[in-house]
C-alpha cells in the first residue's frame, strides 16, 4: 500500500511539474487570425499616380514580434483590427495623394488607434516631436514601461556612450571651475598684497 | 584708499564668476567639437536633451536567458549539412522576450566579445550589453537578426572581425553558431545596409565607425554572418 502511495504521490508531482512547466511558457506563434492580420498589413496600397507604398519592412517585423510575444489575437478581434486596415488602405486611395507625405497623419493615426481600441489591446499610439510613438501596456511587455517606437530606425548611434561622455565632460567641468576658482584667488590675493 | 579696495572686490568677482563660465563654454565648445565630427550630430545631442519624447532611463531589465548544455559543434555543422536534420522547437516551449530582457548572450572569441544579447536596442540594452532590433527577430525564426552595440566598448572587437569566424548565440532555447562572410563600412542611413526583409536566416552586427572613436560617428561597420547551426523555431506551434 505504501509503495502504491509512493508510486501515486510522484506520479502526481511529475504532472504538477509538466503542467507547471507549460504554463511558464508564453510564445505560442502565430494563430490563424494573426497570420490574417499580418497578410493585411503587408498587402500595399496604390497611390493616385498608380505607385504602390506598403508599411516599412521593420514595422511589419514589429508587428509579427509583437503578436508573436504578447497577444493570442481571436477572430473577432482580428476581424476589428483588418476592418481599421482596410478603412486605413481606403482612405489613402482615395486621398489623391501622390506621396505618403501628403498624406494626413492624424487620421492614419486615428485608425491605428481605432484599431487597438476595438481589438481591446491596450496599444496607444500618439504623435511625439513630429514621430509616431506606439505604446505597448507595460503588464504585456515585463522588461519595460513601453514597447518599441515606430521612431525606432533600424540602424541606431552606437557610438554614443552617455554615460562615459557625460564623465569626461563632467570631470573637465570641474578641472575648469577649479581652476577658475584658483585664479581668482591668486588675483585677489595679488590684489590685496599690492 | 576706499576707492582703492572697491576696484580690487569687483576684479574679483569678475574672476569668481565670469572667467569660469568663459573657460567652461570654451572647454565644452572644444571637447564637443573635438568629439563630433558632423554638424548633424549637434542636432542629435540637443534633441536629446531636449526632445519632448518619453525616455526611458531604468538601468534594471529582466533576464530569462537560462544557459543550456552546448552541444558539440562539429556534430552540429555534420546535421546542418544535412538540412533536413534540423532540429524544430515549438513556439510554444519558448519564453519569447520582452522588450528589454536579457533572453541570452552573444560570443565571438576571434574578436574578444562576449555580451549580453537584449531584446531592443535602446540606451539601457546597449549599456548593458548588444541588442537585437525589435523590427527583425530572435534567432531561430529563419530571418534576419540585427543587433547593435556600441563602439567604445562590448562591439569594439568587431574591428578584429575577419571573414570564417565564428559567432556564438546562446538562448534558453538553442545554442546558435554562424560564421562571418562579410564586413562592410557604410553611412549611417545606407537602409540597404540590413535586408530586414530576408526569408532565411541571417546575423547581422553592426557598430558605429571608426571604432575608438567617442562619440557620434556618420559611419557604421556592419559584419555579417550566414547560419550554420541551432534549433529552428517553429512558429505555427
Amino acid at each position: 500500500m505504501k509503495k502504491v502511495l509512493k508510486v501515486l504521490s510522484a506520479a502526481m508531482l511529475s504532472a504538477i511539474v509538466a503542467v507547471s512547466a507549460t504554463a511558464v511558457a508564453s510564445a505560442a506563434g502565430l494563430n490563424a487570425a494573426e497570420e490574417k492580420v499580418m497578410t493585411e498589413l503587408k498587402g500595399g496600397v496604390t497611390l493616385s499616380n498608380g505607385k504602390t507604398v506598403s508599411l516599412p519592412q521593420a514595422r511589419i517585423n514589429e508587428a509579427e514580434n509583437y503578436l508573436l510575444n504578447d497577444v493570442d489575437l481571436t477572430d473577432d478581434q482580428a476581424n476589428a483590427i483588418i476592418t481599421q486596415i482596410d478603412a486605413a488602405k481606403d482612405y489613402v486611395a482615395q486621398s489623391g495623394a501622390k506621396s505618403l507625405a501628403e498624406i494626413d497623419k492624424d487620421k492614419l493615426m486615428g485608425y491605428a488607434q481605432a484599431a487597438s481600441d476595438n481589438a481591446n489591446l491596450g496599444v496607444k499610439v500618439s504623435l511625439s516631436g513630429g514621430k509616431v510613438v506606439v505604446s505597448v501596456p507595460s503588464d504585456k511587455t515585463p522588461g519595460s514601461s513601453s514597447g518599441p517606437s515606430s521612431s525606432n530606425d533600424p540602424i541606431k548611434t552606437t557610438g554614443f556612450d552617455v554615460p562615459s561622455v557625460a564623465a569626461v565632460a563632467g570631470v573637465g567641468i570641474l578641472m575648469v571651475s577649479a581652476a577658475g576658482i584658483y585664479l581668482a584667488k591668486a588675483s585677489k590675493k595679488e590684489s590685496v598684497d599690492a | 584708499m576706499h576707492k582703492h579696495r572697491t576696484s580690487h572686490r569687483s576684479i574679483g568677482g569678475k574672476n569668481f564668476i565670469i572667467l569660469p563660465i568663459i573657460f567652461c563654454v570654451l572647454i565644452i565648445g572644444i571637447s564637443t567639437a573635438a568629439v563630433y565630427s558632423a554638424s548633424g550630430n549637434f542636432i542629435s545631442m540637443a534633441q536629446m536633451f531636449f526632445s519632448d519624447g518619453e525616455r526611458d532611463f531604468s538601468t534594471g531589465y529582466d533576464n530569462i536567458f537560462v544557459p543550456i548544455e552546448e552541444e558539440d559543434e562539429d556534430e552540429d555543422e555534420d546535421k546542418e549539412n544535412s538540412s533536413s536534420e534540423r532540429k524544430v522547437v515549438p513556439m510554444s516551449q519558448v519564453e519569447f522576450p520582452s522588450y528589454g530582457d536579457q533572453f541570452g548572450e552573444l560570443i565571438i572569441e576571434d574578436c574578444q566579445i562576449e555580451a549580453k544579447l537584449f531584446f531592443n536596442d535602446g540606451v539601457n540594452e546597449l549599456n548593458n550589453g548588444v541588442g537585437v532590433f525589435t523590427g527583425s527577430f530572435i534567432p531561430g525564426y529563419g530571418k534576419t537578426i540585427l543587433v547593435a552595440g556600441h563602439n567604445n566598448t562590448f562591439f569594439n572587437g568587431l574591428k578584429y572581425a575577419e571573414k570564417g569566424q565564428k559567432v556564438k548565440i546562446r538562448t534558453s532555447y538553442g545554442n546558435y553558431v554562424y560564421e562571418i562572410n562579410d564586413i562592410k563600412i557604410v553611412n549611417e542611413d545606407d537602409v540597404d545596409a540590413c535586408n530586414l526583409g530576408a526569408d532565411y536566416e541571417n546575423l547581422i552586427m553592426y557598430t558605429c565607425y571608426p571604432f575608438d572613436e567617442l562619440g557620434l560617428t556618420p559611419q557604421r561597420c556592419f559584419v555579417y554572418a550566414k547560419f550554420v547551426s541551432g534549433p529552428a523555431l517553429d512558429n505555427k506551434h
